[in-house]
């Protein structure tokens, strides 16, 4: 075997190395939603009800009806973003609804699909991409409210 | 004892991942919708974009006919790493484009028909003395909704509250103002997707 054999060989095996790698050689954009708030839903300010309370990497609705949790995150760089949130319903007919929307600097609005789970147990979702050329991305839930043991929650959203 | 072929292998996983990561270096990286979309013109067969392995398996005399080629201009790799513009980029421009392929669309009064009456239900919770919906209409692969504002405050709290009370609705969809110029109106306009497709954007 000549030495062009074997450094041929050997870069076959290293483009399969290479695939077990991407995590840490990619870039990726993922937070908790324990940095989310409440969307203020009520008509005066003295109503607002602090309804999430993070527990751990859950953003948990502990109130008796749906809430509103918005995730406004940074973005890297201006482009289409792949989209994907991980939350949580109550177990319940009640279920817990993420959407990411893109939001203009003239207050319009760009919508991504709404995805829905009753699952009293976390599940991913993908939704559809966005381009951002401008402007922000919040990625907004309508969290399942508490239900005995069980509550609405979300655990994180991702955008690449 | 340690076996002798143990370095052997410890040397070639640490070459190999070397070059693995030499490679991963060395290959020239693509936008996402790049490679969804229209080929860039970039030349790629530029030395400098080769990927190590191309180098390698090539024989001498192959590579002697293939005439040396310019590396690509500073206007190319830009190219290469950004991503061509979406109609949606613009807001105004896309929504008078989601107006057109709407008026041009083609017919499922079957989903039509329960399209509207889902958003009708949801846009009810939404209505006010501020806010009012004043019309409704789907085609088979989207629907527009127009809706007119008091005031100007009014407006923009429409605009703010209107997608984060579309859950109701599953599909994608955009929402904008549609005051026409020199008026006094003060007018929204909501498309909304098919569920389960996305919206036309070029």
């Amino acid at each position: 075997m000549t030495t062009r054999q074997i450094i041929s060989r050997i870069s076959v095996l290293g483009l399969f190395c290479a695939a077990l790698l991407p995590a840490s050689v990619g870039h990726t954009a993922n937070t908790s939603a324990i940095i989310g708030h409440q969307w203020p839903t009520a008509t005066s300010p003295s109503n607002y009800q602090t309804c999430f309370l993070g527990s751990g990497n859950f953003m948990e609705n502990f109130c008796t009806t749906n809430r509103l949790l918005v995730v406004p995150v940074t973005i890297p760089s201006f482009k289409t973003f792949a989209l994907k949130t991980r939350f949580q319903g109550n177990g319940t007919a009640t279920a817990t609804t993420c959407r990411p929307i893109r939001w203009t600097d003239g207050g319009g609005s760009v919508l991504s699909n709404a995805l829905s789970t009753t699952s009293s147990t976390p599940l991913t979702f993908t939704h559809t991409s966005l381009s951002i050329p401008s402007g922000n991305l919040s990625f907004e839930c309508d969290v399942a409210p508490v239900s005995g043991a069980n509550r609405g929650a979300v655990l994180w959203v991702d955008w690449n | 004892m340690m076996p002798r072929s143990i370095p052997i292998l410890t040397g070639c996983l640490i070459g190999a991942g070397a070059l693995a990561m030499l490679w991963h270096t060395l290959t020239p990286k693509r936008p996402v919708r790049a490679q969804r979309e229209q080929p860039v013109a970039v030349n790629e067969t530029a030395p400098s974009a080769q990927p190590l392995w191309h180098i390698v398996s090539e024989t001498p005399r192959e590579a002697e006919v293939v005439p040396p080629q310019p590396a690509p201009s500073t206007a190319a790799r830009t190219e290469q790493t950004e991503e061509p513009p979406k109609l949606s980029d613009n807001l105004d421009d896309y929504r008078d484009y989601l107006g057109t392929v709407f008026d041009r669309d083609s017919r499922d009064r079957t989903w039509e028909q329960a399209a509207e009456v889902k958003l009708r239900g949801g846009l009810a919770k939404v209505e006010s003395p501020e806010l009012s919906v004043r019309a409704v209409e789907c085609r088979a692969s989207m629907c527009k909704v127009l809706f007119a504002a008091s005031d100007d405050t009014a407006l923009r709290k429409a605009k703010s509250e209107l997608p984060r009370r579309a859950f109701f609705w599953e599909g994608p969809g955009i929402i904008t103002d549609e005051t026409p110029s020199g008026t006094d109106q003060h007018r929204i306009v909501a498309y909304f997707g098919r569920e389960g497709r996305e919206l036309p954007d070029g």
